[in-house]
């Protein structure tokens, strides 16, 4: 009788799995899978999370509530699925690290998978923190259901713990110049995180300044590594990430996608669909759709010279009609350019997807690591030749002359709207406008300059709508109903 | 049944009364007149009886002037005779059964009279259901028992019906009852594999003293099905057939092609009228005389329904036997859909001597169903049939300047939208060609043995399975929603097959007899093992080449992942019930089961359930005798504890996953991703609920008022939740025993004989409910939960139900709507634009937005905008009462059953409003309600303008109310006279005339109120793309030979 009630799962089961290798590597596959997952950076980080700030404009009035708006509250599914997503992928590498140990397999790869791990964990984390200030810091996976709630780490912990994941990771994971993809963690991605990390310590809200020193450091690291260089052609940076060609030496990181969720796979991600060129082709399998949320700020678009060979490749000059064909658009109009950086047409899938694309996402470019080493170098040492040599290697590349401004706040400010012209649309400036302190008055402006500039009324009042608490998210509702010991954000 | 076995079996007794005379006579149908066969007569106060043959005539042999003989027979008043003068023929009619308190009623593991009954135990009127024309028992179960509440989807030909009995225990899990097929306890069964017609009998098991019995699954109530077996007696045969057409209830009036164009000026974003509809100089006026295209006209068909069934029954006095098959068709009212049934039976007893009998009975059905499910949800509300039948234009431009299609309605593409942003695709085209077939074959297979251990002992073994093959087919072709040229995946199909096997042994011991003469006891326990498995596979592939191969052609496409599945359960069981009476006045019940299930682990496999109930027949008492209208009083105490286990088979395991989308690439090269899909929670154990009821059953005036009210309370414990966890586990949500709920209520059910005369009978049938159900825990730190339904993209994440802590689920949420902004909520300013006054709050919508004849809601906290904080409950999803009303009419061969059924105080969420009757999509047209919106020239209106609905939020505005009533079935039936029948073999023969939904009286404005898309017991009352409900009218006949 007691044979005959128990049947075992026909599935695999938690407790027996991460027995060796394969499983392992599953495992952490499963942990990077939260990565390019459409509702992170395979599509809503970049293009709606960050999609309102002074560079770019959620140009689609569709849709009624969410960050992209700055109306959204506790109940938003954007920021209730970004911190789900996030300690999802938490809980999938808490459970990894607690079993690997065990694992019978190789111990170099067990390091390495280990490394890979703990940088995940700690890259989620950064992420939480950036996005909702004080955060459960929870480092074991979740076992008992009676044990659920868990209350807030203040950030500086939550950073400490960041930190000192990312190290280990350091010294485990491999060079950049033996994974050669961009797609695993090297240890540039590591160490160029790292100095991401420290230059966000450094601002606000910790202003921990001494960390100006460690972003340094780290970014240093990187450069006389020598595994990295600009690629020459700043479009192709883009056009590869359309094709699936990953230039590790350029994108030392990147979220991967893969498909157009029409093989067995559904690896697609929506960059170049949801924030490309407003196209609506009937014929998209041939042409590629895309809804152009993302568009171009004045200021952006002015922030450019015209000489500069990025404006014209970020933002578009054309618009596609119906049947696919491109039209230029009207000097004087500024406001109908969308995001352009990755181009549908470029994709080598076929047929294209209405919705889905292959196109990976910059997680972070050499470029990314040489203006943090000058921006952490003009703050450490002042606009020193150092700081100006990462600069024009940017500036270089886009076809413009060296820059030689010699007092700190000038570079301070050309490094700040060099950010923008080098990496808007990637997902960076709101948290950029945020560590520098000067996120509420600069959207604002952004505000301002969209109603003199006669642009659309509704992404001024998106842009308006920013106020002191929208420097942090509101802690999403289902935690606070759920979990007895968490505390909402100030102002929410 | 099995009492009348019981008396055959065990009373083989010799009669020592001196011996007079032998009386003879017939007994048949008091009101079809047709013989009955194997009716059972004793004489009472001996122990001696005998059967009536085929032709429904018996022969007691020596008996004497006085005695009276008592003639029983299974779902007919108990009829008694005195015998004046033993040679006079008697003809006796006996009365179909009415709730009457000496009827069987079959329960767990046995059958008791209703008179000794100490539970709450409904028995059906099989007779009056029958009399509706429908596929399946459960569509004409609404209203019939006290208790049971019974929520249609929608109508579409098998669609799916809920049955939920006293209300719902659990908030996230199942709350269907336990069927019991022929002794065969089955969790999820197909109602439509039953012929209503093959049914002998269906008792609803409700308070815990009954359902105990069924122990860990009895806890939403327990339905038991008998079908009919074989009876003593020469063959008789029956044929039943009727043939019918179903008529759409209702279509909702859309707008002409006068008031279509006329919208068209109005909707925002519509900026090319004067090169489409106003171009040329055509004017507004001119389509005044245009007819236009009425698409509901061409979707819904009158349909036809047939049924024909033929049946051999009978039997020696040692083997009975019953074969029976049948083919039901039905088609839809929708074009392209339709469904249809098959069905075999045959059933053998056999006793193979005094002591032994065996038996057993094979019943096997295919059923197909055909056809879309209008209602399905995708991720778009354009993605559903009615969406283009409502919306799809009404006319094309006259002399446009832009080309258009003139055959717009022979085509596929409505070429005046872009089809990459809106799905509206030519309704008829889409309905037929879209493939869609649900294929099941049911294998319900049953043997017993029977050995009487000693003359007051039984031993009672069966076996059975419950065997289901189910294919779901579905294909679509280069002219559908999914697989037209310019969808996402091309033309495309599967075909997906699941199976269950279902198998049950019982082995039961019981014990009937007598301690002394007052002292009755009936006893029975017994072991039950049950398992179950079950499977699911299949294939799929996209971008499909060829069209004209259809399925075959599956192999020539994409190939896409389809996961099989297999999932077991098995469960033992342990069972006793000892019924006790007291010179039959004083009856005590007590049961007992423990269960044991594979679903739970270690320590939680085991659960007990007890029960004990307690009834006392006050009319019996001497003192009572008095009160000669009072022919019976008992009053009913019950309390017990049932379970439920409806959790999934490995619930308590964490699975480690490996789904399609969680994979990652590196370089290019997919990796497989291990994620962890559940938490697990080993611990997890049985739901439990006590109940506790009490009930009075009175008969008055020779039984011919008969009434029984109970009331009841549930609390349901430990309740199994697909509990919420914080999102800082890592996990959306884990099955706990963490929740709590109470149902609580009272029955009434009236039944009584108004005019019994010889050639003039009516009687009536009334019984009406009322539930409230009241959330008491939800998971841990959880004061509420919303829901929401996912029937369109930008709605899925709209709270529109909410569970609260001390509050009845299904409570519908959302804001107050206050009509429309009207000219004095501005400010004028000298541009003429207007600008909403201060002190007007915002519907949600930007400040500076809002213009006159947008749709208003009320600001609930008073900060001067509209937004999450002012979601309030606006409606209540489950009925406050419902009940229904039968009248059974028979004058001379002529008879007459109307039955009415009714729902009170429950709203429903018409969501079809919120796309059409809002104008803000260009060229789709919209309801004929919406004519009346707000212009500037119509400003006295509280419906907004065309656009003027901003937003997505639900409000008041779509919440109607749902009370009908319904006269749902009227049956005329005329049984030929006998003198006609005399000189054929036909024994008897009946027309009838039967109708269905005939009229309903209900304010709801969508196509009928008893729908509930996306049903469960937090999402009640939902109306979207619902398939509408058919009226039916069928003519029949009932022969017998």
């Amino acid at each position: 009788c007691k044979k005959f009630l128990e049947e075992s799962p026909t599935f695999l089961v938690r407790d027996n799995y991460y027995l060796n290798d394969q499983e392992v590597t599953a495992a952490l596959n499963g942990v990077y899978d939260i990565l390019s997952q459409e509702t992170m950076w395979g599509g809503q980080i970049p293009i709606r999370h960050n999609a309102t700030t002074d560079e770019s404009y959620f140009s689609y009035q569709t849709f009624p509530t969410g960050p992209f708006r700055n109306n959204h509250d506790p109940s938003d599914t954007y920021v209730t699925t970004l911190w789900r997503n996030l300690y999802t992928g938490i809980e999938r590498a808490n459970t990894l690290l607690s079993k690997i140990d065990s694992t019978n397999m190789d111990d170099n790869r067990r390091s390495i998978v280990k490394g890979e791990a703990l940088f995940l964990r700690g890259f989620y984390y950064f992420t939480l923190v950036q996005y909702f200030g004080d955060v459960p810091l929870k480092l074991t996976h979740s076992e008992s259901i009676d044990e659920l709630d868990i209350e807030r780490t203040p950030v500086k912990q939550v950073y400490e713990q960041i930190i000192s994941d990312m190290k280990e990771a350091e010294s485990r994971v491999q060079p950049a110049a033996v994974i050669k993809n961009s797609g695993e963690i090297s240890r540039s991605a590591v160490r160029g995180i790292l100095a991401r990390v420290y230059l966000t310590m450094a601002g606000a809200p910790l202003h921990d300044t001494e960390k100006f020193k460690d972003a340094l450091e780290y970014a240093k690291k990187i450069k006389e590594s020598g595994d990295h260089v600009l690629n020459p052609v700043y479009k192709t940076i883009f056009i590869n990430e359309c094709q699936d060609i990953e230039d590790y030496k350029e994108c030392i990181w990147e979220a991967e996608c893969k498909g157009a969720n029409e093989d067995e796979f559904r690896e697609g991600g929506r960059i170049g669909n949801e924030n490309g060129v407003l196209c609506r082709a009937n014929s998209f399998s041939v042409v590629g759709y895309a809804y152009g949320f993302n568009s171009t700020t004045y200021k952006l678009f002015n922030l450019f010279n015209p000489l500069d060979v990025r404006r014209d490749w970020a933002i578009s000059t054309y618009t596609m009609d119906t049947a696919g064909v491109k039209k230029s658009i009207a000097a004087t109009n500024i406001y109908g350019r969308n995001c352009a950086k990755w181009r549908r047409e470029y994709e080598l899938v076929s047929p294209k997807n209405k919705n889905y694309t292959p196109t990976n996402f910059p997680m972070l470019r050499y470029a990314d690591v040489l203006l943090m080493h000058a921006e952490a170098e003009n703050e450490v040492n002042g606009a020193t030749p150092v700081a100006l040599g990462s600069l024009n290697l940017v500036r270089n590349r886009a076809g413009l002359p060296d820059t030689t401004i010699a007092d700190q706040d000038g570079l301070r400010l050309e490094i700040r709207n060099e950010r923008a012209r080098e990496l808007c649309f990637e997902g960076l400036r709101r948290h950029d406008l945020i560590r520098w302190g000067i996120y509420v008055q600069t959207m604002q402006d952004a505000a301002d300059e969209i109603v003199t500039m006669k642009g659309p009324a509704y992404a001024a009042i998106n842009a308006s709508n920013v106020s002191q608490r929208h420097l942090l998210y509101p802690i999403p509702q289902v935690e606070m109903s759920l979990n007895k010991k968490m505390i909402q954000n100030p102002y929410w | 049944f099995s009492v009348v076995c019981l008396l055959a079996v065990c009373l083989p007794v010799h009669a020592n009364v001196p011996i007079f005379e032998d009386v003879r006579g017939v007994v048949q149908n008091s009101i079809t007149k047709e013989p009955l066969a194997g009716v059972t007569i004793s004489v009472k106060g001996a122990l001696n009886s005998t059967r009536t043959n085929s032709k429904g005539e018996f022969i007691v042999r020596g008996i004497e002037a006085g005695v009276v003989l008592v003639f029983t027979y299974v779902g007919f008043e108990e009829h008694e005779v005195k015998v004046m003068d033993p040679s006079q023929p008697l003809t006796i009619m006996m009365e179909v059964a009415q709730q009457g308190m000496d009827n069987v009623v079959v329960v767990g593991y046995g059958s008791v009279k209703k008179r000794d009954l100490t539970g709450s135990v409904a028995r059906l009127s099989i007779d009056d259901l029958q009399k509706a024309p429908v596929r399946a028992f459960d569509e004409a179960l609404a209203g019939r028992i006290s208790g049971v509440m019974v929520s249609s989807t929608e109508g579409q030909p098998g669609s799916p019906t809920t049955i939920v009995i006293r209300g719902n225990n659990s908030i996230t899990q199942d709350n269907s009852p336990l069927y019991v097929i022929d002794g065969f306890p089955i969790e999820t069964p197909d109602n439509n594999i039953l012929n209503p017609n093959d049914i002998e009998s269906i008792d609803v098991l409700k308070d815990a003293s009954a359902t105990a019995i069924y122990g860990a699954r009895g806890a939403n109530g327990v339905i038991i099905v008998t079908t009919k077996k074989g009876k003593d007696g020469p063959p008789v045969v029956r044929y039943n057939s009727y043939y019918g057409v179903q008529k759409n209830l209702k279509t909702i009036p859309v707008m002409n092609p006068y008031e279509f164009v006329k919208l068209q000026q109005e909707v925002p974003n519509v900026n090319d009228l004067d090169a489409t509809y106003l171009a040329n100089g055509v004017t507004l006026d001119d389509y005044k005389s245009v007819s236009g295209i009425d698409w509901q006209k061409r979707l819904y068909r009158q349909a036809p329904m047939q049924d024909h069934s033929v049946s051999v029954t009978g039997g020696a006095a040692k083997t009975k036997y019953s074969m029976s098959g049948e083919v039901f068709d039905q088609d839809g009212i929708v074009v392209n859909s339709s469904f249809k049934r098959y069905q075999a039976k045959l059933s053998l007893d056999q006793t193979v001597n005094d002591k032994l009998k065996t038996g057993g009975y094979v019943l096997f059905t295919n059923t197909k169903r055909y056809g879309n499910i209008p209602s399905s949800m995708s991720s778009s509300s354009m993605n559903n049939l009615l969406y283009s039948t409502w919306g799809y234009r009404p006319v094309s431009p006259i002399n446009s300047v832009k080309p258009f299609n003139p055959y717009y309605d022979e085509t596929l593409y409505d070429d005046m939208v872009n089809p990459t942003t809106d799905y509206r695709l030519n309704p008829i085209i889409i309905a037929e060609n879209e493939y869609r077939l649900k294929n099941v074959n049911n294998l319900i297979a049953n043997a017993y043995v029977e050995y009487s251990v000693l003359k007051n002992l039984k031993l009672r073994v069966t076996g059975g399975l419950n065997k289901t093959m189910q294919r779901n087919d579905e294909f679509n072709n280069s002219r559908t929603r999914s697989g037209n040229p310019g969808s996402l995946y091309g033309m495309n199909g599967s075909v997906m097959y699941n199976e269950i096997n279902n198998w049950l042994n019982e082995n039961t011991l019981t014990y009937n007899g007598f301690i002394g003469n007052d002292h009755k006891i009936n006893a029975v326990g017994g072991i039950t093992l049950q398992g179950n498995r079950y499977q699911s596979y299949g294939s799929m592939s996209n971008q499909l080449p060829y069209e004209e191969l259809g399925l075959a052609g599956l192999g020539f496409g994409e190939p896409q992942p389809v996961y099989p599945e297999l999932a077991k359960w098995s469960l033992v069981s342990g069972l006793a019930r000892v019924n006790y009476s007291f010179k039959e006045r004083y009856l005590l019940t007590v049961s007992f089961r423990a269960d044991g299930s594979s679903k739970f682990r270690e320590n939680s496999k085991w659960s007990y359930f007890p029960s004990g109930a307690f009834a006392w027949r006050i009319g019996a008492e001497p003192f009572m005798q008095r009160l000669t209208f009072l022919s019976d009083a008992k009053v009913r105490a019950s309390w017990g504890i049932t379970g439920n286990n409806r959790v999934p088979e490995y619930g308590t395991y964490a699975k480690v996953d490996f789904p399609i989308n969680n994979y990652y690439s590196f370089n290019n090269v997919y990796g497989q991703g291990a994620i962890l899909a559940e938490m697990a929670n080993p611990d997890l154990k049985w739901e439990n609920t006590a109940q506790t009821d009490v009930g009075l059953d009175v008969g008055l005036l020779h039984h011919r008022v008969q009434f029984t009210v109970d009331y009841y309370k549930k609390i349901t414990k430990n309740l199994l939740l697909d509990a919420g966890l914080p999102p800082t586990t890592g996990y959306p949500s884990v099955y706990r025993n963490i929740g709590k709920t109470s149902n609580e209520g009272i029955e009434l059910s009236l039944s009584s004989i108004n005019i019994d005369r010889n050639d003039f009978k009516w009687r009536t049938a009334f019984n009406i409910s009322f539930n409230r159900s009241k959330t008491l825990a939800l998971a841990q730190n959880q004061e509420s939960m919303t829901s929401s339904l996912a029937w369109d993209q930008w709605y899925a994440s709209i709270p529109l139900y909410i569970t609260k802590l001390g509050m009845p689920l299904g409570q519908i949420y959302g804001f107050i709507w206050d009509g429309v902004y009207q000219y004095d909520d501005f400010d004028k300013l000298a541009n003429d634009t207007y600008v909403l006054k201060d002190g007007v709050p915002a519907n949600g919508n930007a400040r500076n937005k809002i213009q006159p004849g947008d749709i208003k809601y009320r600001d609930m906290n008073g900060d001067g905008d509209v937004d999450d904080y002012d979601r309030t409950i606006i409606g209540h999803g489950f009925p406050v009462h419902i009940g229904g009303f039968t009248n059974n009419f028979s004058y001379r061969n002529f008879d007459l059953n109307v039955f009415f059924q009714w729902s009170y105080g429950n709203d429903i969420v018409n969501a079809n409003r919120l796309i059409f009757e809002t104008g803000n999509k260009s060229y789709l047209n919209q309801y004929a309600s919406f004519k009346s919106r707000w212009t500037p020239e119509n400003t006295n209106t509280t419906m907004p303008r065309a656009g003027g609905q901003v937003g997505y939020a639900y409000s008041t505005r779509i919440i109607e109310d749902g009370s009908y009533l319904r006269l749902k079935t009227v049956q005329l039936g005329y049984t030929l006279p006998e003198s006609i029948m005399k000189n054929s073999k036909i024994k008897s023969c009946r027309f009838y005339l039967a109708t269905q939904n005939l009229y309903t009286w209900t304010k709801y404005s969508g196509n009928d109120p008893e729908v509930s898309v996306g049903y469960s017991a937090l999402t009640p009352g939902f109306d979207y793309s619902a398939y509408p409900r058919a009226r039916t009218v069928t003519l029949g006949v009932n022969l017998s030979l």
